[in-house]
């Protein structure tokens, strides 16, 4: 049976496209393993920061991140907010220093830190923290357990992701949640 | 649909008798909502970017002759005709805030919702927005900057209900009037443009649609606007 | 003795009854040949006329579609409130053209006229091909052409549908579904003729010809199978047929627009396409009898038949679109008396009378001639003329009336501009193209067909006259 049909594929000549076309699967499959990390992969920041090290010291989100509770932007914390603490606090492993003192050198030298923006959503989408945090919505269900991130890295957040949520909210609320002026306009 | 009333219910007034057609309100519509201006030439193609426009029209013969004039914009229709003929739901009624919303990302460009609209309150974007200094400093972060090849109209400056509604959120109270002023209502120097919620009891827009005055523009086509003109005896310009 | 053929077939002479109906049976072998000799060999005519019509699409049509996408469709004349224009009345003119085809073949197999055996393929051809030209229109005018899979119903992460109450959206599979239909409905009826071109070719259009016919060996129950087959397929395409024109109106019908929210358009609009298209069959017929020199199977009576048809439908849509007029203006309404004004007065009156000369008057006055209805050059122009006179029909029915519309603050005036002129062209060139290209690929007369129309056929004396008798094949 197998014969016969390796026979009737080689009488057709159909053996190359089938070995093309498992090829070509094959190329895409390793192409998106090896691409996508890459995209998933947090951007180079302009001073070394880690998010694990201040959630292992104590540091809740919205301490450096307050805007969550009022507006729709989150907010990066200042230079002066940064320094707040790193004017006295020591950090627990001494190879640490070195890094604290570039922040300390560029807060002397008076100018803001340029980070590199990670979550960024395009123009037509108009995103609000507020409700979401009021919501009872944990940081962590959209941006990923950032306890365990150095610079922060980008989750896949795209409309699906979001709708996945809003659909499993209250009836009543529903109706609004997956309304397409709510977000896009 | 008219018969599921659930969420808000905006409806504007806009007091003819009160209009001075100043145009304010074209400008503040085009400052909020980031309308690009087109130039002198698109114009003359008949491709001015309006969201809000004030048509002019005579009545009475030459002696006689009376300026009349009427803002027109996206009436909000309950039973638009532009939603059910687009393909892809860019245009859609909104269930929540009840009233017709554009979906820019959504839409697909094939324009059939501008040929169905009756009040011609859809406009295309027919290239690139242009934002010639210094209006590209003053774009308004809270509204998309629409692409080529989208439809746009007026959102009854949906970014500032949203704002409202999340104001009064934040302080724990229902939404009121005050909340929510668009752009066009903001600027008018009589208080001519009026926009309130329905479903709100207390608000003053009650009173306004109750009136002898009231009509809605091409009333008899059944699209149920939710922009109520109110116009009555003689105006004060002749 | 082929080269006698043109001289001894040629028209008229229709004095003799053997030519009725092809009742000089040639040996099947000569059929063969006639059909082959102009498949086979490209003269520098072809290659010219391809090189030509290629750099016209390149240009016009491809060329221009590119500019318009990276710049926007503003480079088209279309304005606030005329949103459509010639692209849409192009597609609507394309689809109109595609009834041709199924028309000419499906309605006149179904009810067994013998006159169609040798015009059903070049008339199915015209289908597939003109529905290809129709079918780039949809995307040609989308504003976001890199968007058109919003349309396409499938699911996807942002968990968005298909409007299924957007006539638009039944355009998208109304138009797909024709196309497939007709393209099966082409090649369904080809397999005898391409197994005859596999039999008679060597070399790589031997080894085509091979995969095309499907092994086709002309055995008893092929024949079965096939006839079986054929016969479904003219029943279920022709309400595929009137329904894609219908759908294509209801663009317009289905919308609030005065002018446009008429309930005769679904039928007004299919009886334009058939009278539309079954004039460009006698177009092309004629461009292909005079350069493939195939006059041996298209007869004069092929096209007499052809005209009365046209005739006909001239008729019927002059009928359709009084109708349409005379509703609009007994019903008094002051905006719609301003469309009526507007068509017999305004900017598009040269159009819309030039459409009455050549969709009634020109047709309706010379097509009762038998001897106009039998001569080519007559033919060509009156057909040429109506094909004219229904693309100013789609124009003035769509930018036209979109001219006039409630708000009188915003009566428009649409001129179309280059891009879009260029575009409209270049699918022109697009179809003559692919007519040409298929011109030496595919048999353009289906042999075996005239061949069982000669088989079928008997001559019979009843008292003193001999007639002509149709023996049924089933």
């Amino acid at each position: 049976m197998t014969d016969s049909l390796l026979r009737k594929l080689r009488r057709h000549r159909l053996l190359p496209l089938i070995a093309a076309a498992l090829m070509l699967i094959v190329a895409l499959a390793i192409g998106g393993a090896v691409l996508l990390p890459g995209v998933l992969a947090a951007p180079a920041q302009p001073l070394p920061f880690e998010h694990s090290k201040h959630v292992a010291a104590g540091v809740q989100c919205i301490f450096c991140h307050p805007g969550v509770q009022t507006s729709a932007v989150a907010g990066l914390p200042s230079l002066n907010k940064c320094m707040g603490c790193h004017a006295s606090v020591t950090p627990k492993d001494p190879k640490d220093q070195a890094d604290v003192n570039k922040l300390i050198s560029q807060w002397e030298s008076r100018q803001p830190i340029r980070w590199v923006r990670v979550f960024e959503q395009p123009d037509f989408v108009q995103f609000n923290h507020r409700p979401h945090v009021a919501a009872g919505v944990a940081c962590e269900s959209c941006h990923g357990d950032v306890a365990k991130m150095g610079y922060a890295q980008p989750y896949n957040l795209n409309m699906g992701f979001c709708l996945n949520c809003h659909r499993k909210q209250a009836p009543e609320k529903v109706t609004k949640l997956i309304s397409c002026e709510t977000c896009h306009y | 649909m008219a018969e599921a009333k659930q969420g808000n219910r905006w409806t504007m007034v806009i007091d003819l008798d009160k209009c001075t057609a100043c145009q304010a309100c074209v400008i503040a519509c085009h400052a909020e909502n980031n309308v690009p201006t087109v130039g002198p030439e698109q114009i003359n193609m008949g491709r001015a970017q309006h969201w809000l426009r004030i048509e002019r029209y005579w009545q009475g013969e030459y002696p006689d002759l009376r300026a009349r004039y009427i803002p027109v914009l996206c009436q909000q229709c309950q039973h638009a005709p532009c939603e059910p003929v687009c393909p892809v739901f860019a245009s859609m009624h909104s269930d929540a805030e009840n009233i017709n919303v554009q979906v820019y990302n959504r839409c697909v460009g094939t324009r059939y919702c501008g040929n169905n609209c009756p009040y011609l309150a859809r406009v295309f974007n027919w290239f690139d927005p242009y934002f010639p200094e210094p209006l590209n400093e003053q774009l308004n972060p809270d509204v998309t900057v629409r692409y080529r090849g989208v439809m746009e109209k007026c959102t009854f400056c949906i970014q500032r209900i949203h704002a409202g509604a999340d104001r009064a959120a934040l302080e724990g109270r229902p939404l009121r009037d005050g909340d929510v002023v668009p752009a066009c209502a903001q600027v008018c120097p009589t208080d001519a443009i009026v926009l309130g919620n329905l479903a709100d009891e207390h608000s003053r827009i009650h009173e306004f649609v109750k009136s002898k005055r009231a009509f809605a523009l091409l009333e008899d086509l059944g699209t149920e606007p939710a922009v109520i003109y109110l116009k009555g005896g003689e105006s004060h310009v002749s | 003795m082929l080269a006698e053929l043109p001289r001894k077939f040629g028209w008229p002479h229709e004095d003799n009854p053997q030519e009725r109906l092809l009742l000089d049976p040639l040996p099947q072998e000569d059929m063969n040949r006639i059909m082959l000799r102009p498949m086979l060999k490209a003269g520098s005519g072809w290659w010219l006329v391809v090189a030509l019509l290629s750099a016209i699409v390149l240009v016009c049509f491809v060329g221009a579609w590119a500019y318009m996408i990276r710049w926007g469709m503003g480079l088209a004349g279309i304005r606030r409130p005329v949103f459509w224009g010639v692209f849409i009345a192009t597609m609507v003119f394309w689809i109109g053209i595609s009834h041709s085809g199924t028309f000419v073949s499906a309605i006149l197999r179904v009810f067994n006229a013998e006159y169609r055996r040798p015009i059903t393929r070049a008339a199915e051809l015209m289908t597939s091909f003109s529905l290809i030209c129709a079918g780039m229109f949809p995307f040609i005018h989308l504003g976001r052409v890199w968007t058109v899979y919003y349309m396409i119903p499938m699911p996807n992460q942002r968990q968005l549908w298909t409007n299924f109450q957007s006539p638009l959206a039944w355009d998208l599979f109304a138009i797909t579904t024709y196309l497939i239909g007709s393209t099966l409905y082409v090649y369904l009826p080809m397999i005898p003729d391409l197994a005859m071109a596999r039999d008679h070719t060597t070399g790589w259009r031997h080894t085509l010809y091979k995969w095309l016919s499907l092994g086709w060996r002309g055995v008893e129950y092929e024949w079965h199978y096939l006839h079986m087959a054929i016969k479904i397929f003219a029943f279920a395409i022709i309400p595929v047929m009137f329904s894609v024109h219908t759908i294509v109106s209801w663009d317009f019908a289905m919308s609030m627009h005065i002018g446009w929210h008429s309930s005769i358009f679904g039928p007004y609009f299919v009886v334009g396409a058939i009278f539309s298209g079954v004039s460009a069959v006698i177009t092309v017929l004629l461009v292909v009898r005079r350069t493939m020199h195939l006059e041996y199977f298209l007869r004069p009576e092929h096209f007499d038949a052809l005209a009365k048809l046209v005739l006909i439908f001239s008729l019927a849509w002059t009928y359709f679109f009084f109708n349409d007029y005379l509703v609009e203006w007994y019903g008094g309404d002051w905006v719609g008396h301003q469309l009526l004004l507007f068509q017999a007065r305004g900017p598009v009156a040269p159009l819309w009378y030039a459409m009455l000369l050549f969709n009634i008057a020109i047709p309706c006055l010379t097509l009762w001639n038998k001897r106009i209805r039998r001569s080519p050059i007559a033919l060509f122009l009156i057909t040429v003329g109506i094909n004219i006179g229904m693309y100013l029909e789609r124009y003035i029915i769509i930018p036209g009336f979109l001219h006039i519309n409630n708000m009188p603050f915003d009566w428009g005036n649409y001129n179309p501009e280059w891009p879009e002129v260029s575009i409209a062209f270049g699918t022109l060139a697009l179809f003559i193209l692919l007519y040409t290209l298929a011109s030496k690929f595919i048999p353009l007369i289906p042999v075996w067909e005239v061949l069982e129309g000669q088989l079928s056929h008997t001559r019979r004396r009843i008292g003193r006259t001999v007639v002509t008798s149709v023996a049924e094949l089933e």
